[in-house]
């Protein structure tokens, strides 16, 4: 395998768009992040597009806008890990040495209810019969199951939601940028008890591209300091009574990452997570090893998991204040560690980062980790 | 569905229709309704709802065993922000139950107020008319529902 690094980030804020339609955001990302690149479209040698729930062959859509040059492009949805998925399929295709330059694009538009694919009737039924449970429900048991076992009150992952939000804050490309408090996080309109709506994510529209070369490739291409990939780890769900969306996955997925990597916990200065509901954040500090199980509360009260502390996570608002347009999600928290390792992330940024850790899950049963090292 | 150990509702008597076959018997003569899981002949891994290959080790010997009627719940939320086309239903609960064979069910949870809810407390099956088909015949599932103190976990 050869080394590849990030050569060009671009994103467009995520934001609700009813009027914008996923070509016109794919393409600014894309072409954000060519720039970013110095690079132009017939560079590129082959494309994935992460797209969850947005039509057939959306790859191909979005991106022949930009000229029909011949370039593979292949569609991948794994839910909020299609963006993930996909740059980790262009990072691959570079590293075994079959292209030079390759794109990973992310993009989504879930105002208007993309993301309700139709689902087979029967499976429709079932989701039913077992009790209608919205994803907020999911991780509403999972929160109220954590406050039995380590004693918690609902507090702690309040907090979380209030850190992400001040970091939004600070990011111009996020979809709040607006900091709560702990009383409006509480006080906030209850979705599936115990979790108000400033536990979940809301729903965005956006793109998120990435530009990924051979090292030889890079160094000609990029003054800069270079972001190297130093471990790409994918499962799927390995069976555990947990369920798909628990935190065993991720704990799986990190131990190959870390190996990958030859690094551990202790060699992460910030971390990026699928923090689509406050719980999961808590439950990853774990999975990911920043902390023994159990303690994850401790952690977010203790102040170490925001910018400035031990271990900054989601310095760019999270799926909580950045936004969650599903499929170019992973793209922007590459975005972000790209900017982090740069230098370049402004007043969020994490002082002396030169490793960063991304984790996505996808519903259906997926984790993807990232390692970016400068 | 298999015949013998699962009556069909035909069976039981006009009346109402499981919302989806094979998840549940329809209680007879005062039973309790259990519920239709897959036992892994292989590696004894247990799983609801059936599967045609085991979760665990991909093994296709399964064989369908009866669930419950007794579990604890494990975990439970309340839904307040309803699915569209469901305004009409009302805030619900919704648990998580441990059942015999090391796994969770989810299911609704009905039969006391959401105040009552605990985790741990037992809980035993029973039926939930949701809803009605085309032809207006009741549609019912399983759900949970406080159980008397006291009795095994089956």
């Amino acid at each position: 395998m050869r080394e590849v690094a990030v050569v060009g980030v671009g994103m467009v804020r995520f934001d609700q768009y009813p009027q914008r339609s996923i070509t016109d955001l794919a393409v600014e990302a894309v072409l954000a992040a060519l720039a970013d690149a110095g690079l132009a479209w017939p560079d590129v040698q082959a494309a994935w597009c992460g797209a969850a729930g947005q039509g057939m062959t959306a790859g191909t859509r979005v991106l022949g806008e930009l000229g029909l040059t011949g370039a593979p492009i292949t569609t991948v949805d794994n839910a909020s890990a299609s963006g993930s998925t996909a740059f980790r399929e262009a990072y691959l295709s570079v590293a075994c040495g079959l292209y030079d330059i390759a794109l990973a694009v992310g993009v989504g538009r879930m105002t208007g209810g993309g993301a309700a694919a139709p689902l087979e009737r029967k499976e429709i039924l079932r989701t039913q019969a077992m009790g209608f449970l919205p994803p907020a429900g999911v991780f509403a048991m999972r929160t109220r199951r954590r406050m039995h076992d380590y004693g918690a009150t609902i507090v702690p992952y309040a907090r979380v939601s209030v850190k992400n939000h001040r970091h939004g804050a600070l990011n111009p490309f996020a979809q709040f940028q607006k900091e709560v408090t702990l009383e409006e996080v509480l006080q906030s309109r209850l979705v599936c008890d115990p979790l108000t709506v400033l536990h979940c994510c809301p729903i965005s529209d956006g793109a998120a591209a990435a530009v990924v070369a051979s090292l030889p490739r890079a160094r000609r291409l990029d003054a800069r300091p270079l972001v190297r990939l130093a471990a790409s780890a994918f499962r799927s769900e390995v069976y555990s009574i947990d369920g798909q969306l628990g935190p065993t996955i991720t704990e799986l997925t990190a131990r190959q990452a870390y190996e990958e990597a030859g690094a551990g916990p202790e060699d992460i200065h910030l971390v990026q997570v699928h923090d689509a509901f406050t719980v999961e954040e808590i439950d990853y500090y774990e999975s990911l090893g920043f902390c023994p199980r159990g303690e994850g509360e401790r952690l977010v009260e203790e102040g170490a998991t925001t910018i400035g502390g031990r271990i900054p996570f989601n310095t760019d608002g999270g799926l909580l204040a950045r936004g969650h347009p599903i499929g170019p999600t992973g793209l922007a928290q590459v975005w972000e560690t790209v900017l982090q390792l740069r230098g370049r992330a402004g007043p969020r940024q994490v002082e002396g980062a030169t490793t960063g850790l991304c984790q996505m899950i996808g519903a259906g049963g997926v984790c993807v980790i990232h390692i970016l090292k400068r | 569905m298999t015949g013998g150990e699962a009556p069909t509702p035909e069976a039981a008597g006009p009346g109402p229709i499981p919302l989806l076959e094979g998840l549940f018997t329809f209680p007879v003569a005062g039973e309790p309704p259990r519920l239709l899981a897959s036992r892994c002949n292989a590696c004894g891994g247990t799983f609801f709802p059936q599967r045609r290959f085991c979760a665990r080790c991909s093994s296709p010997d399964l064989a369908q065993v009866l669930l419950g009627p007794r579990g604890r719940l494990y975990t439970y939320t309340v839904v307040y922000e309803l699915f569209a086309g469901l305004e009409g239903f009302g805030p619900y609960a919704v648990g998580q139950v441990e059942m015999e064979g090391d796994l969770r069910v989810q299911g609704l949870l009905t039969g006391c107020e959401f105040e009552e809810l605990e985790i741990d407390m037992p809980l035993e099956l029973t039926l939930l008319t949701i809803g009605a088909d085309e032809r207006g015949r009741p549609t019912v599932t399983y759900a949970f529902r406080p159980a008397p103190p006291g009795g095994e976990e089956s």
